[in-house]
């Protein structure tokens, strides 16, 4: 496979006296699907958050490979990490509920928006090219997703199915080198988890995307993920492919053994 | 475009009225415009961004005293001041805007409310300001020749058009900022905080740029409401916590996020007060036993129940009532024609 993208190293957080990551390291390689897993609270999320930098105070260090040089993430404000071609969507939904499903997307193309309120204001001529440019862009995503129907409905009172891929096709719009889910599949039914693991997979394929997700879902995990690392109290227990993975035995007990008592 | 229209509207009621029998209800009139303007900015603010201020009454009392001084004691020309007034207001709101960085809804409420309490304590205490009392100006001079001094009723009636002129304005920047990129970050900010960040919405500018233009819009009600009235208002009876509460009862009762509900949500809480009490007071002492009735404390009891009814009951605003009206007539006509082709 091809090169880093992101590298994690010795990764801690605390909360108080909680340690909720504890001294954490892996890799994601290009056009990679790497699947984070572990029980509720083994810290997952909270990794995410220190990569996407919400989080600014871990031990440790996260570093973004670019093509020329590296970049330290944590001299990046929370708001530029979209820059550097890391887009999100959120375990709870973090959708404007009294808006447009077009509205939501464009959040996301929030750092293509050259213009400033002055230009809005006064009505730029090459606000409303790019507008348009921007929305045609939106509804391309939108029919990748299947959803192109629904761009002008409200996002409240959308099956949560929908707007768990509106979360995706938001988090598109950045044209992101590395797109973190959290808990994609969680709250679907078996259908939808089958279109969201499609989709997935063709996000990775078609948009060159490596992918890091947090999933509880198995299944999901196993038909999707090149690699899989499992953690527990934010510590690292295994890493390997999804077939390794499960048959690892501190994973076992931890995970599963837990899972199926 | 539709705000121009409504602009003219606007203005040709407001003239219809200084022609008519009781052209000192024009004045009344004046303020429901003036306060739609204040009120467009304050829904920037609190239905699109989230946040809340209880100064917006004080930076209204700040243009009017401000273009007060430039005009009478530095006889700054009228525009200049105006542009004066309009840049500090910016800047104050840009001060004020950093009280949101660090707390939000009632704490901020509470923040603002205490600015307010020191500016109308500055008004009071300054001789400039005539001590927080009103103060007329002679007369607005534009181009160096058209005097008006708002006694006059033709002079008046071209004040009226000043302040559709302004309305106008009003909604078209908010319409420009809101349909915009930027309009869409003022929703993220306050809707889905972290998303906002995770897609590069910098929270603290576009908080920051809220408060700006509503105190930017509260200044320019402010201008206009001296250009009008011809005088800086005083602060404890126009300046006041009371008007604050009133401007945020038009955005609560008008519909938040509504742009002309913000019209009607001033024509409702300013206009059923003023234009119908009174007939109604006099009304009622008309009868022998009920001689001195007054319903003057009626009004924020009136304003109060608006808003305890339209939260209950239209939480998108009065607003939503035209909408639907709208919707019901349109269903009936299109249900119309397959009736008819049922019948035949």
């Amino acid at each position: 496979m091809s090169e880093n993208v992101l590298s994690v190293k010795d990764l801690s957080m605390s909360f108080g006296g909680l340690k909720a990551v504890d001294s954490l390291s892996f890799h994601i390689k290009g056009k990679e699907i790497l699947g984070l897993i572990g029980p509720n609270g083994a810290g997952k999320t909270t990794v995410f958050n220190c990569i996407t930098q919400f989080y600014k105070n871990y031990e440790g260090i996260v570093i973004l490979q670019g093509a020329n040089k590296d970049k330290d993430l944590r001299e990046v404000p929370v708001h530029k990490i979209i820059d550097y071609g890391i887009a999100r969507t959120f375990q709870n939904l973090e959708l404007i509920p009294d808006t447009s499903v077009m509205d939501n997307v464009l959040i996301g193309a929030h750092k293509d928006v050259k213009s400033n309120i002055i230009h809005h204001i006064l009505q730029f001529p090459s606000l409303k090219r790019n507008e348009k440019r921007l929305k045609e862009k939106a509804e391309r995503i939108l029919a990748f997703l299947g959803i192109d129907h629904l761009k002008d409905a409200y996002v409240h009172g959308q099956p949560y199915g929908i707007m768990k891929l509106i979360e995706i096709g938001r988090a598109l719009m950045g044209d992101p080198s590395l797109l973190i889910l959290d808990e994609p599949a969680a709250g679907l039914n078996e259908k939808e988890t089958k279109h969201l693991e499609g989709i997935v997979k063709k996000i990775n394929e078609e948009y060159e995307t490596a992918i890091l997700l947090i999933e509880h879902n198995m299944g999901f995990v196993m038909d999707l993920c090149n690699t899989v690392i499992a953690i527990n109290f934010g510590r690292f227990l295994a890493q390997g492919t999804p077939k390794e993975v499960q048959n690892n035995k501190a994973v076992q007990e931890a995970y599963l053994g837990e899972a199926e008592s | 475009m539709q705000y121009i229209l409504l602009g003219t509207v606007m203005f040709f009621i407001g003239r219809s009225i200084l022609l008519g029998d009781t052209p000192s209800n024009a004045d009344y009139f004046a303020q429901i415009l003036i306060y739609t303007i204040v009120a467009l900015g304050l829904n920037l603010l609190l239905g699109f961004s989230g946040l809340v201020s209880l100064a917006t009454a004080a930076f209204m009392g700040i243009s009017t005293y401000g273009m007060h001084i430039l005009m009478e004691n530095y006889e700054v020309n009228y525009f200049l001041a105006a542009l004066i007034v309009l840049i500090f207001a910016g800047g104050l709101g840009l001060l004020v805007g950093v009280l949101s960085l660090k707390m939000q809804g009632i704490y901020l409420a509470i923040a603002t409310l205490f600015v307010a309490h020191v500016i109308g304590e500055l008004f009071r205490s300054f001789e400039a300001f005539n001590y927080g009392e009103s103060a007329r100006i002679s007369e607005i001079t534009f181009f160096g020749e058209t005097s008006l001094s708002g006694y006059a009723q033709d002079d008046r009636i071209y004040l009226m058009g000043i302040v559709a002129i302004g309305l106008i304005l009003a909604f078209v920047v908010i319409h420009n900022i809101v349909k915009s990129p930027s309009g869409r970050a003022f929703m993220a900010i306050s809707r889905s905080y972290h998303a906002a960040l995770a897609m590069g919405i910098s929270v603290r500018r576009y908080r920051l740029l809220a408060f700006m233009i509503a105190t930017i819009f509260a200044a320019f009600g402010g201008i206009l409401y001296l250009t009008y009235m011809q005088s800086t208002g005083s602060v404890d009876r126009n300046w006041n916590l009371e008007l604050s509460l009133i401007l945020l009862a038009i955005v609560v009762v008008g519909g938040m996020k509504s742009l002309p509900g913000m019209l009607l949500g001033a024509a409702i809480i300013i206009g059923i007060p003023e234009f119908f009490f009174t007939p109604f007071e006099e009304f009622l002492q008309g009868f022998g036993p009920l001689e001195n009735i007054s319903l003057r404390g009626f009004d924020d009891i009136f304003t109060g129940l608006l808003i305890i009814l339209t939260i209950l009951f239209y939480p998108y605003g009065a607003i939503r009532i035209i909408s639907r009206l709208k919707h019901t007539v349109q269903s009936k006509f299109q249900n119309k024609p397959s009736k008819g082709g049922d019948a035949a």
